[in-house]
């Protein structure tokens, strides 16, 4: 037990002194992986955050299906007949339709902006100083986003391509899509872009416990009836919604990009080391080191340093996604961190086996030295 | 400097540079490029919003296809307000000048010096990108001038339509912001802000113009644009 103890104060003031002798090399180790696993977290926790945030929106309306026009690469400029909601109410799976109009309108002669258009019923137009009386078809409520960004407040009128209205209330949405628009009435909507008749989609909340079979044969009974449509579960939406999946991709190939090179960084810092130690581990070899402690030496030294830049990294890219998600509530996209002490301390953790792995070349590197050569060399 | 075969107007605008620059267009730059209009066939949807300052105002889907046959190039309009559609068809050839299209009986003429029916929209607006030309004459700017401004020659299309000339100023990329048309005796007709630009089907243009006249105002936007051959059946969709 002595004995091991000895030899691990020595590996430890082996490993000490090779980072006390290299602080430059050690900080610019450190400071690389921090700033890949920063940038990783940052991507992917605003992707997760925006991601998060969309399901969220169309589950508290309890939305199942979306009906859209079939077709449609880009589900905005959907266009179905509002002649087949009251056929789509008729359908007993089918507990609550919300027909929906979206367009994006020249808002002020100089700013666009999305404008949804709900049926004047709909609890989305609901005012808070007068929720019994529906919002008029002059009237629009503006996102809580929208009203900071645009400096537009209840009682200020606007004009929408070229009409005018005024904005009866602000409102908080869920979404970070919806934070930045307005919403309308559909039939004041409708005759502005020339859609009479006409909506972007039809959002179905099912009765409650159908089976997923049921909900099949219930799309496609929709997609039967109704010519020109298609039908579309809700998380499928979500998973293809333009921004959160766009945002997803890059955040996954720059996860793989930054993870690659946190591990080429390490096995490159650590390839100079050793070939800066040739001669210290061949005397170790010779005093007796086996293979796998001449291993352990290297191994030791890129998990300190792996550490301690997966520490700095936590915190870097935790501000950067504050900041970050802070930046694009500003400019209308309201998330919240989806991030959890768990997932960072899990990004952090597969930081440190990810220079271990990195580590790799340099042990083999540092198994290959003869013991003869490196002291002859010297 | 003379004016590439293909001539500019709005609506070659809203659609954006379609084609390689011409010789010409290399030695403009970034203008030529935008006010040539496109060599390929395309079909491109609008939606044109007039609000006069009397009266009431209307919304309009004009879909535009073109096609092109030789040197002779046929554009085909189908306008609908309000539930009613109509139909416009022209053909243009730099020696034959501006006709009908003989094979759509059912198409009306075009009276260049009207409006689209129900619209503040000046047809001559749709049809001198297509069918006219132009001389572009770079202006003399001051120093202290971010972009330098143009003047744009139109040649006239018919003997109903006098000489027009634009006044176009171009942002720091060299794409024009605004454009001021003025009649013979230099009076200004209208004002078009391009407020959007944007690439449809690889094609950087246009996708939001707002038209400043005295009698109102007229917002065009470019929805959708096909690039590829004539769809036959576009007029039963």
């Amino acid at each position: 037990m002595i004995t091991h103890r000895r030899e691990g104060y020595r590996l430890r003031h082996l490993v000490w002194d090779g980072l006390r002798l290299r602080p430059l090399r050690a900080f610019a180790a450190i400071l690389s992986i921090a700033v890949t696993l920063a940038a990783s977290l940052t991507l992917i926790g605003v992707s997760e955050s925006l991601e998060t945030s969309v399901a969220e929106g169309y589950a508290a309306r309890k939305v199942d299906l979306i009906v859209m026009q079939a077709g449609k690469s880009n589900p905005l400029t959907s266009r179905i007949d509002t002649a087949l909601v009251p056929a789509m109410r008729a359908l007993e799976q089918v507990a609550r339709v919300q027909p929906l109009l979206v367009d994006t309108l020249l808002l002020n002669s100089d700013q666009s902006i999305l404008v949804y258009g709900w049926e004047p019923t709909d609890p989305d137009l609901r005012l808070t100083d007068r929720p019994n009386a529906p919002l008029r078809t002059d009237e629009v409520l503006i996102g809580k986003t929208a009203s900071r960004v645009a400096d537009l407040s209840p009682g200020d009128s606007v004009t929408l391509n070229l009409t005018e209205f005024v904005i009866a209330d602000t409102f908080e949405a869920n979404t970070f899509a919806e934070s930045g628009t307005l919403f309308m009435r559909l039939d004041a909507l409708q005759p502005l872009i020339g859609a009479e008749n006409r909506v972007t989609f039809a959002f179905l909340e099912l009765v409650p416990g159908l089976s997923a079979a049921r909900q099949d044969e219930l799309r496609l009974e929709i997609e039967r009836t109704m010519p020109g449509t298609t039908v579309i579960d809700a998380a499928e939406f979500i998973a293809d919604h333009q921004l959160a999946a766009a945002l997803r991709g890059v955040s996954r190939i720059t996860l793989f990009t930054n993870a690659f090179l946190a591990s080429l960084i390490v096995g490159t810092l650590m390839v100079l080391t050793v070939s800066e130690r040739r001669r210290d581990i061949a005397i170790l070899r010779a005093v007796g080191w086996s293979s796998w402690r001449i291993a352990h030496l290297i191994l030791f030294e890129t998990a300190l340093l792996a550490v301690a830049a997966a520490l700095l990294g936590a915190s870097i890219g935790w501000i950067g996604l504050e900041m970050a998600l802070s930046h694009l509530f500003s400019l209308g996209f309201y998330a919240r961190s989806m991030l959890t002490p768990t997932m960072v301390a899990g990004a952090a953790l597969a930081v440190i086996i990810v220079a271990l792995l990195g580590s790799a070349i340099p042990v083999y590197h540092a198994l290959g030295i003869r013991v003869a050569d490196a002291i002859r060399n010297e | 400097m003379s004016a590439p075969a293909t001539p500019a107007a709005l609506l070659a605008m809203l659609l954006g540079s379609f084609s390689a620059p011409s010789a010409a267009a290399s030695e403009m730059g970034e203008l030529e490029q935008f006010l040539s209009g496109p060599d390929e066939p395309y079909r491109a949807e609008l939606r044109i919003t007039s609000r006069p300052r009397q009266g009431d105002g209307s919304v309009s889907r004009l879909v535009v296809q073109r096609s092109d046959t030789g040197d002779v190039r046929q554009i085909e309009y189908r306008l609908t307000t309000n539930g009613v559609t109509r139909h416009w068809c022209l053909r243009c050839a730099a020696a034959a000048g501006l006709r009908d299209c003989p094979m759509a009986p059912q198409a009306r003429s075009i009276d260049l010096a009207r409006d689209l029916p129900d619209t503040l929209l000046p047809w001559e607006e749709l049809v001198l990108g297509a069918c006219g030309g132009w001389t572009i004459t770079p202006l003399p700017s001051a120093p202290t001038a971010a972009a330098p401004s143009y003047q744009v020659d139109f040649r006239s299309l018919g003997p109903e339509q006098g000489s027009r000339s634009a006044l176009i100023a171009v942002d720091a990329s060299g794409v024009p912001s605004s454009i001021e048309h003025r009649n013979a005796d230099g009076e200004r007709l209208r004002t078009i802000r391009l407020l959007e630009t944007g690439t449809h089907a690889g094609f950087t243009g246009a996708r939001r113009a707002l038209i400043d006249r005295p009698d109102g105002q007229v917002l065009l936007e470019l929805r959708n644009i096909q690039i590829g051959p004539p769809d036959r059946n576009w007029r039963t969709e």
